[in-house]
């Protein structure tokens, strides 16, 4: 018991330096702490006026402002998950440290969330502070009935992204392209997790990965919650799926985790770029 | 110069040239392979797909208009992460201090990386337009002779923002990061998923101190509609102006910062 209680603090140890690392490695360049926020925020102005263009005034049931608000955290979050904890292992490799981190007996979990940690400081909660603002600047009316609902909704998506980065960083490591798989994969489920379209508008067959990816039923909730007034047993079922997806994709992701890492030592190529 | 001097000097550049161009091919084909192809070449249509999906029912003219803009983006983006980008990933990769002390002239280099980064292009701007023509049923009615005039006048203007992102990439030393500051803004401003006119009123004025609006408005007209050089004259003008200045404020630019980076003793630091 004692030996599992220091386990868990020392992974916990791991996981905070990790988190402060990422966010000392980020604020040391300037243009690192501007360019994070600045593309979601200029992205949700080009969709927004690119609704406005369309001439639409509702996107699913609320306002293309309202929608694309929640979409936008859905992509700050998918991009943390990709760019910081998805690529912690790949982050290692390319700045030479993986042997080392390999070689101390830190848990590599606690390694992936720490770098998803330290995203969230100083990657998410900026954007989505600003994107708020913006937001309220378009005009984006909150309808919010449970505000405990939002709350769980909100670390349920977090829940997500962050069991996504743990699926990610295995997945990545096989390959020695992770950043092209990383670039590729983000504009596909900008369209087809409901970021920036509502699900119901794509075609039948491309809404179904909607409903498999678990980002998709986190921003449902969130959606709900609150520009909807919907409340926590309204959009439970949601945040069910969302946390079962969550735990398979962590436990998916620790199982790649160690069979790469144990493929990689075997022939002896984890710091090959 | 006597002209044995002269033609071996030619050959030599040429050859640098070549060499470059080889160089540049053969890391993007090879090296980068398969993901390469799957990022640069699936990824437009996707972003097609999310303007189309937005613009369902609004008229098929518009999705023609975000077709033909993101196939000319791609010129854009080349600019900012393959010419902007080129120095700094040299320097990462080790070979900057080797590439400048060459015996040949950077021009050469540079010009058979440019030559790559040319053919990449258009091969991009290549698949937008089929995956336009098959998968949005577009349908182009290009004005050839105006378009031949348009496009360099529209990549000349690009140069000097490519020179400079270059020389900021070799200073700050994070190109990549400018590039991805850079591009969403000129993605906003530039006119790819809306006309530049659409934007308000504060917007548009930034926009029209940029040349990619001139040259989308422009472009569009030329290759949906059949537009002569007269139909697009008020955008032809501007990106004329735009194709002089840019060269030259890019090169003085470039030249400042590539000298100033010298004389830091930091070529090879990042």
């Amino acid at each position: 018991m004692s030996a599992a209680i220091a386990q868990g603090r020392s992974s916990i140890r791991v996981c905070l330096a990790t988190a402060a690392t990422e966010i000392r490695r980020t604020l040391a360049y300037t243009i690192e702490v501007i360019r994070w926020p600045l593309f979601p925020l200029l992205y949700y102005v080009s969709l927004y006026f690119t609704y406005e263009a369309a001439g639409r005034d509702s996107a699913g049931s609320v306002t293309p402002a309202a929608f694309l608000l929640v979409g936008i955290f859905g992509m700050t979050l998918w991009s943390s998950a990709i760019w910081s904890g998805g690529y912690a292992v790949e982050t290692e490799r390319s700045t030479g440290t993986i042997n080392s981190l390999f070689l101390t007996p830190a848990s590599r979990g606690a390694v992936v969330i720490g770098y998803s940690l330290g995203a969230v400081a100083v990657f998410v909660a900026p954007t989505m502070l600003v994107a708020t603002g913006l937001a309220l600047v378009l005009g984006v009316d909150f309808n919010v009935a449970d505000p405990i609902a939002v709350v769980v909704s909100f670390a349920s998506l977090l829940i997500a992204a962050i069991a996504m980065s743990y699926l990610l960083a295995g997945a990545f490591v096989l390959t020695r392209k992770a950043n092209m798989f990383a670039n590729f994969l983000q504009t596909p489920i900008y369209l087809l997790s409901g970021m920036v379209v509502p699900v119901g508008d794509l075609p039948g067959v491309l809404q179904w990965f909607a409903y498999a990816f678990p980002v998709s039923a986190g921003m449902e909730a969130l959606r709900g919650t609150l520009l909807s007034g919907q409340t926590l047993g309204m959009v439970g079922d949601s945040i069910v799926r969302l946390l079962i997806v969550s735990v398979v994709l962590m436990i998916v992701g620790q199982f790649l985790l160690e069979r790469v890492e144990h493929a990689a030592r075997n022939a002896g190529t984890l710091d090959f770029e | 110069m006597q002209p044995a001097t002269l033609a071996h000097s030619i050959s030599n550049e040429s050859r640098a040239a070549w060499v470059a161009w080889l160089m540049m091919f053969r890391e993007r084909f090879y090296l980068y392979g398969r993901a390469y192809a799957m990022d640069w070449i699936l990824r437009p249509i996707f972003e097609i797909s999310i303007a189309a999906m937005i613009y369902f029912g609004a008229g098929s003219e518009k999705v023609s208009y975000v077709v033909v803009a993101m196939a000319a983006s791609m010129i854009v983006f080349s600019s900012i992460y393959f010419v902007g980008e080129i120095l700094d990933r040299e320097r990462v990769k080790g070979t900057l201090p080797s590439l400048f002390l060459t015996p040949c002239r950077r021009t050469s280099w540079m010009a058979g990386y440019a030559f790559a980064g040319i053919l990449e292009t258009s091969g991009r701007i290549a698949m937008v337009l089929v995956a336009g023509y098959v998968l949005f049923d577009v349908r182009f009615d290009p004005n050839v002779p105006a378009l031949l005039a348009v496009l360099p006048l529209f990549i000349l203007s690009l140069s000097g923002l490519a020179l400079v992102l270059s020389g900021i990439g070799l200073l700050i030393k994070r190109a990549n990061a400018l590039s991805n500051l850079v591009s969403p803004l000129l993605t906003l401003l530039g006119g790819v998923y809306f006309p530049v006119s659409t934007l308000p009123d504060p917007l548009r004025y930034l926009a029209r101190l940029m040349p990619l609006g001139y040259g989308m408005d422009a472009i569009t007209a030329i290759v949906l509609d059949h537009a002569s050089l007269a139909d697009v004259q008020e955008s032809l003008y501007p990106l004329a102006g735009f194709a002089i200045v840019s060269p030259i404020i890019g090169l003085i630019a470039f030249n400042y910062l590539d000298t100033l980076v010298r004389s830091r003793g930091e070529v090879d630091i990042y």
